[in-house]
Protein backbone atom coordinates (compact mmCIF):
# COMPACT_ATOMS: atom_id res chain seq x y z
CA UNK A 1 0.00 0.00 0.00
CA UNK A 2 2.99 2.39 0.98
CA UNK A 3 5.03 2.67 -2.11
CA UNK A 4 8.93 3.69 -2.19
CA UNK A 5 7.46 7.26 -4.39
CA UNK A 6 5.98 7.72 -0.75
CA UNK A 7 2.28 7.54 -2.04
CA UNK A 8 -0.44 5.24 -0.18
CA UNK A 9 -1.94 3.32 -3.05
CA UNK A 10 -5.54 2.47 -2.34
CA UNK A 11 -8.63 2.07 -4.34
CA UNK A 12 -11.48 5.04 -3.34
CA UNK A 13 -13.62 1.90 -1.94
CA UNK A 14 -10.78 0.74 0.45
CA UNK A 15 -10.76 4.43 1.17
CA UNK A 16 -14.41 5.34 2.18
CA UNK A 17 -14.22 1.85 4.40
CA UNK A 18 -10.70 3.79 6.08
CA UNK A 19 -11.93 6.21 8.71
CA UNK A 20 -10.63 9.49 9.04
CA UNK A 21 -9.32 11.33 12.50
CA UNK A 22 -9.04 14.71 13.36
CA UNK A 23 -5.33 15.70 14.00
CA UNK A 24 -5.30 18.93 14.21
CA UNK A 25 -6.88 22.43 13.01
CA UNK A 26 -5.55 25.94 12.99
CA UNK A 27 -6.36 29.93 12.22
CA UNK A 28 -4.43 31.61 9.28
CA UNK A 29 -2.64 34.67 10.32
CA UNK A 30 -3.93 37.63 8.64
CA UNK A 31 -2.50 38.99 6.05
CA UNK A 32 -1.56 42.72 7.20
CA UNK A 33 -4.75 45.27 5.89
CA UNK A 34 -4.79 48.89 4.87
CA UNK A 35 -6.75 50.09 7.89
CA UNK A 36 -6.32 53.80 6.73
CA UNK A 37 -9.76 53.55 4.96
CA UNK A 38 -11.54 52.43 8.28
CA UNK A 39 -13.10 49.04 9.19
CA UNK A 40 -12.29 46.06 6.95
CA UNK A 41 -13.89 43.29 6.94
CA UNK A 42 -12.31 40.36 8.74
CA UNK A 43 -11.86 36.82 7.05
CA UNK A 44 -11.54 33.89 9.46
CA UNK A 45 -9.70 31.04 7.81
CA UNK A 46 -7.62 28.15 8.67
CA UNK A 47 -6.80 24.56 7.65
CA UNK A 48 -7.38 21.16 9.28
CA UNK A 49 -5.89 17.58 9.26
CA UNK A 50 -6.71 14.31 9.24
CA UNK A 51 -5.22 10.94 9.37
CA UNK A 52 -5.66 7.38 9.41
CA UNK A 53 -5.36 5.49 12.38
CA UNK A 54 -3.44 2.72 11.22
CA UNK A 55 0.34 2.56 9.70
CA UNK A 56 1.04 3.36 6.86
CA UNK A 57 -0.92 6.66 7.68
CA UNK A 58 -3.11 8.13 5.18
CA UNK A 59 -3.02 12.48 5.42
CA UNK A 60 -5.15 14.48 4.36
CA UNK A 61 -5.55 18.06 4.54
CA UNK A 62 -7.02 21.20 3.27
CA UNK A 63 -8.06 24.92 3.98
CA UNK A 64 -11.20 26.21 5.05
CA UNK A 65 -12.58 29.80 5.65
CA UNK A 66 -15.81 30.89 8.41
CA UNK A 67 -18.56 32.09 5.70
CA UNK A 68 -21.13 34.35 7.44
CA UNK A 69 -22.62 36.03 4.40
CA UNK A 70 -25.78 34.29 4.14
CA UNK A 71 -26.56 35.24 7.84
CA UNK A 72 -25.45 31.80 8.94
CA UNK A 73 -21.79 30.92 10.11
CA UNK A 74 -20.88 28.12 7.75
CA UNK A 75 -17.52 26.60 7.27
CA UNK A 76 -16.44 26.16 3.84
CA UNK A 77 -13.53 24.38 2.51
CA UNK A 78 -11.10 26.67 0.06
CA UNK A 79 -8.13 24.42 -1.05
CA UNK A 80 -8.26 21.09 -2.76
CA UNK A 81 -6.94 18.44 -0.43
CA UNK A 82 -3.72 17.73 0.02
CA UNK A 83 -2.77 14.40 0.65
CA UNK A 84 -0.33 11.32 0.04
CA UNK A 85 -3.00 8.94 -1.58
CA UNK A 86 -2.86 8.10 -5.01
CA UNK A 87 -6.58 6.54 -6.09
CA UNK A 88 -5.81 3.08 -8.15
CA UNK A 89 -8.45 1.01 -10.20
CA UNK A 90 -9.05 -2.95 -9.44
CA UNK A 91 -6.44 -3.51 -11.32
CA UNK A 92 -4.02 -1.40 -9.37
CA UNK A 93 -3.88 1.26 -12.15
CA UNK A 94 -2.75 4.61 -10.92
CA UNK A 95 -5.70 7.35 -11.27
CA UNK A 96 -3.95 10.23 -11.57
CA UNK A 97 -3.81 13.46 -8.95
CA UNK A 98 -6.57 15.21 -10.99
CA UNK A 99 -9.29 11.96 -9.77
CA UNK A 100 -8.20 11.24 -6.74
CA UNK A 101 -8.07 14.98 -5.97
CA UNK A 102 -11.91 14.89 -7.15
CA UNK A 103 -12.49 11.86 -5.70
CA UNK A 104 -11.42 13.16 -2.28
CA UNK A 105 -13.15 15.68 -2.42
CA UNK A 106 -16.34 14.02 -2.34
CA UNK A 107 -15.31 12.04 0.97
CA UNK A 108 -14.22 15.32 2.71
CA UNK A 109 -17.49 16.80 1.66
CA UNK A 110 -19.56 13.68 3.70
CA UNK A 111 -17.03 13.64 6.34
CA UNK A 112 -19.29 16.17 8.56
CA UNK A 113 -15.67 18.04 9.01
CA UNK A 114 -17.43 21.11 10.19
CA UNK A 115 -18.76 20.49 13.59
CA UNK A 116 -15.53 18.74 14.49
CA UNK A 117 -13.30 22.04 13.50
CA UNK A 118 -15.99 24.25 14.64
CA UNK A 119 -15.17 22.89 18.29
CA UNK A 120 -11.58 22.62 17.98
CA UNK A 121 -10.84 25.77 16.78
CA UNK A 122 -13.22 27.38 19.46
CA UNK A 123 -11.56 25.43 22.50
CA UNK A 124 -7.97 26.25 21.13
CA UNK A 125 -8.51 29.88 20.49
CA UNK A 126 -10.98 30.75 23.30
CA UNK B 1 14.45 41.55 -8.21
CA UNK B 2 17.36 39.44 -8.77
CA UNK B 3 18.04 35.65 -8.23
CA UNK B 4 21.56 34.42 -6.98
CA UNK B 5 22.48 30.68 -6.67
CA UNK B 6 25.44 28.85 -5.68
CA UNK B 7 27.66 27.18 -3.03
CA UNK B 8 28.98 29.47 0.20
CA UNK B 9 32.61 29.92 -1.45
CA UNK B 10 31.13 30.71 -5.16
CA UNK B 11 28.68 34.15 -3.88
CA UNK B 12 29.78 37.26 -3.76
CA UNK B 13 31.90 38.61 -0.99
CA UNK B 14 29.80 39.31 2.16
CA UNK B 15 27.20 37.64 0.94
CA UNK B 16 26.64 34.44 2.82
CA UNK B 17 26.84 36.25 6.20
CA UNK B 18 24.40 38.53 4.71
CA UNK B 19 21.83 35.26 4.00
CA UNK B 20 22.80 34.26 7.93
CA UNK B 21 21.89 37.53 8.78
CA UNK B 22 18.75 37.22 7.10
CA UNK B 23 17.57 34.01 7.98
CA UNK B 24 18.24 34.79 11.25
CA UNK B 25 15.59 37.62 10.94
CA UNK B 26 13.19 35.16 9.36
CA UNK B 27 13.23 32.03 11.32
CA UNK B 28 14.33 33.25 14.59
CA UNK B 29 12.94 36.79 15.18
CA UNK B 30 9.75 36.61 12.82
CA UNK B 31 9.17 33.16 12.90
CA UNK B 32 10.12 32.02 16.86
CA UNK B 33 12.26 28.70 15.72
CA UNK B 34 13.86 29.60 19.54
CA UNK B 35 16.29 26.17 18.50
CA UNK B 36 18.07 28.30 15.85
CA UNK B 37 18.57 31.35 17.97
CA UNK B 38 22.45 32.53 17.84
CA UNK B 39 24.40 35.17 19.71
CA UNK B 40 25.75 36.28 16.59
CA UNK B 41 22.30 37.13 15.07
CA UNK B 42 23.63 34.54 12.12
CA UNK B 43 21.70 31.78 11.91
CA UNK B 44 23.29 27.89 10.66
CA UNK B 45 23.25 24.79 11.20
CA UNK B 46 25.10 21.26 10.34
CA UNK B 47 24.05 21.08 7.13
CA UNK B 48 25.50 24.76 5.40
CA UNK B 49 28.68 22.89 4.25
CA UNK B 50 30.78 23.51 1.34
CA UNK B 51 28.27 21.63 -1.30
CA UNK B 52 25.25 23.26 -0.10
CA UNK B 53 23.81 25.13 -2.66
CA UNK B 54 21.66 28.56 -1.40
CA UNK B 55 19.22 30.23 -3.70
CA UNK B 56 18.51 34.03 -3.00
CA UNK B 57 15.73 36.67 -4.12
CA UNK B 58 17.22 39.87 -3.63
CA UNK B 59 15.39 43.37 -4.01
CA UNK B 60 16.89 46.34 -6.57
CA UNK B 61 19.18 47.66 -3.74
CA UNK B 62 20.79 44.07 -3.21
CA UNK B 63 18.79 43.35 0.12
CA UNK B 64 17.97 39.71 0.44
CA UNK B 65 13.59 38.96 0.57
CA UNK B 66 14.16 35.70 -0.15
CA UNK B 67 16.31 32.81 0.47
CA UNK B 68 16.14 28.79 -0.15
CA UNK B 69 18.81 25.96 0.99
CA UNK B 70 19.41 22.61 -1.27
CA UNK B 71 21.16 19.50 -0.15
CA UNK B 72 22.22 16.52 -2.09
CA UNK B 73 20.96 13.44 0.19
CA UNK B 74 23.85 11.41 -0.93
CA UNK B 75 25.10 13.74 2.55
CA UNK B 76 23.85 14.34 5.64
CA UNK B 77 20.32 16.70 5.12
CA UNK B 78 17.63 17.90 7.98
CA UNK B 79 14.70 15.18 6.78
CA UNK B 80 16.91 12.48 7.13
CA UNK B 81 18.58 13.56 10.12
CA UNK B 82 16.63 15.21 11.95
CA UNK B 83 13.15 14.32 10.81
CA UNK B 84 13.04 11.05 9.32
CA UNK B 85 9.60 10.17 11.13
CA UNK B 86 7.85 12.34 8.64
CA UNK B 87 8.16 9.95 5.56
CA UNK B 88 6.12 7.78 7.23
CA UNK B 89 8.36 4.50 8.37
CA UNK B 90 9.95 4.74 4.91
CA UNK B 91 13.63 5.35 4.41
CA UNK B 92 14.90 8.54 3.59
CA UNK B 93 16.24 9.41 0.13
CA UNK B 94 19.98 8.41 -0.75
CA UNK B 95 20.38 9.31 -4.39
CA UNK B 96 21.93 11.55 -6.61
CA UNK B 97 18.71 12.17 -8.09
CA UNK B 98 16.53 13.54 -5.18
CA UNK B 99 17.29 16.96 -3.36
CA UNK B 100 16.45 18.26 -0.17
CA UNK B 101 14.63 21.65 -0.18
CA UNK B 102 14.86 23.49 3.41
CA UNK B 103 14.76 27.14 5.00
CA UNK B 104 12.95 28.13 2.21
CA UNK B 105 11.31 31.72 2.93
CA UNK B 106 10.30 34.58 0.78
CA UNK B 107 10.08 37.95 3.84
CA UNK B 108 11.08 41.01 3.22
CA UNK B 109 12.47 42.16 6.26
CA UNK B 110 13.00 45.86 5.47
CA UNK B 111 9.06 46.13 4.87
CA UNK B 112 6.92 47.51 7.53
CA UNK B 113 4.65 44.60 7.42
CA UNK B 114 6.80 41.62 6.39
CA UNK B 115 3.78 39.39 7.62
CA UNK B 116 2.16 39.25 4.78
CA UNK B 117 2.69 37.02 1.67
CA UNK B 118 5.44 34.93 3.14
CA UNK B 119 4.82 31.87 1.03
CA UNK B 120 2.21 33.77 -1.53
CA UNK B 121 4.05 36.28 -3.49
CA UNK B 122 5.46 36.84 -6.36
CA UNK B 123 8.64 36.58 -4.77
CA UNK B 124 7.93 32.90 -3.34
CA UNK B 125 6.74 31.73 -6.66
CA UNK B 126 10.12 32.75 -8.45
CA UNK B 127 12.02 31.66 -5.63
CA UNK B 128 10.81 28.07 -5.69
CA UNK B 129 11.08 27.92 -9.22
CA UNK B 130 14.66 29.23 -9.24
CA UNK B 131 15.43 26.63 -6.16
CA UNK B 132 13.86 23.85 -8.67
CA UNK B 133 15.70 24.79 -11.88
CA UNK B 134 18.75 24.94 -9.43
CA UNK B 135 18.46 21.13 -8.33
CA UNK B 136 17.55 20.66 -11.49
CA UNK B 137 20.75 21.07 -13.61
CA UNK B 138 22.96 19.40 -10.35
CA UNK B 139 20.83 16.09 -11.31
CA UNK B 140 18.00 16.34 -9.27
CA UNK B 141 15.06 14.36 -10.43
CA UNK B 142 12.88 15.01 -7.24
CA UNK B 143 13.39 17.36 -4.41
CA UNK B 144 11.91 16.35 -0.77
CA UNK B 145 11.13 19.14 1.59
CA UNK B 146 10.18 19.80 5.34
CA UNK B 147 7.92 22.67 5.13
CA UNK B 148 5.43 24.57 6.70
CA UNK B 149 1.34 24.12 5.46
CA UNK B 150 2.68 27.76 3.85
CA UNK B 151 5.19 26.03 1.21
CA UNK B 152 2.63 23.16 0.77
CA UNK B 153 -0.09 25.42 0.09
CA UNK B 154 2.57 27.40 -2.67
CA UNK B 155 3.39 24.20 -4.42
CA UNK B 156 -0.17 23.48 -4.50
CA UNK B 157 -1.03 26.73 -6.18
CA UNK B 158 2.08 26.76 -8.48
CA UNK B 159 1.01 23.85 -10.41
CA UNK B 160 4.25 21.71 -9.13
CA UNK B 161 3.50 18.19 -9.01
CA UNK B 162 3.92 17.58 -5.35
CA UNK B 163 2.51 15.83 -2.88
CA UNK B 164 3.05 14.34 0.71
CA UNK B 165 5.21 11.82 1.96
CA UNK B 166 3.46 11.56 5.36
CA UNK B 167 1.20 13.04 8.00
CA UNK B 168 2.62 16.18 9.50
CA UNK B 169 4.25 16.38 12.82
CA UNK B 170 2.69 19.19 14.79
CA UNK B 171 5.49 21.61 16.33
CA UNK B 172 4.86 24.70 18.28
CA UNK B 173 1.40 23.69 17.80
CA UNK B 174 1.50 23.98 13.54
CA UNK B 175 1.77 21.07 10.98
CA UNK B 176 5.34 20.45 9.44
CA UNK B 177 4.89 18.22 6.62
CA UNK B 178 7.69 16.23 4.14
CA UNK B 179 6.64 16.95 0.78
CA UNK B 180 7.58 15.41 -2.50
CA UNK B 181 8.20 17.41 -5.71
CA UNK B 182 8.38 16.09 -9.08
CA UNK B 183 10.47 17.66 -11.27
CA UNK B 184 9.95 15.68 -14.36
CA UNK B 185 7.09 16.44 -16.86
Amino acid sequence: MLSQDGYIRITPEEMVGTPLIHLISGLDQEEDKDHSLGATRTCIAGYTEWVSDQPPVITVGWDWRLDSESGDLRYLRTSAPRSNIMFVDDQHVDLGPARTEAILEKIINALGWQRVVHCIIAQRYQ
Amino acid sequence: MRLVSGAAEGLAEGQYARLAEYRHQVFVEYLRWEDLRAESGREADQFDRSDTVYVMAEDDHANIIGCARLLPTTKPYLLGEVFPQLLNGLPPPNSPDVWELSRFAAVDVHKKSARSGQFSSPVARKLLEESIGCAASRGAKRLITVSPIGVERLLSRSGINSHRAGPPMIIDGHPIFACWIELKN
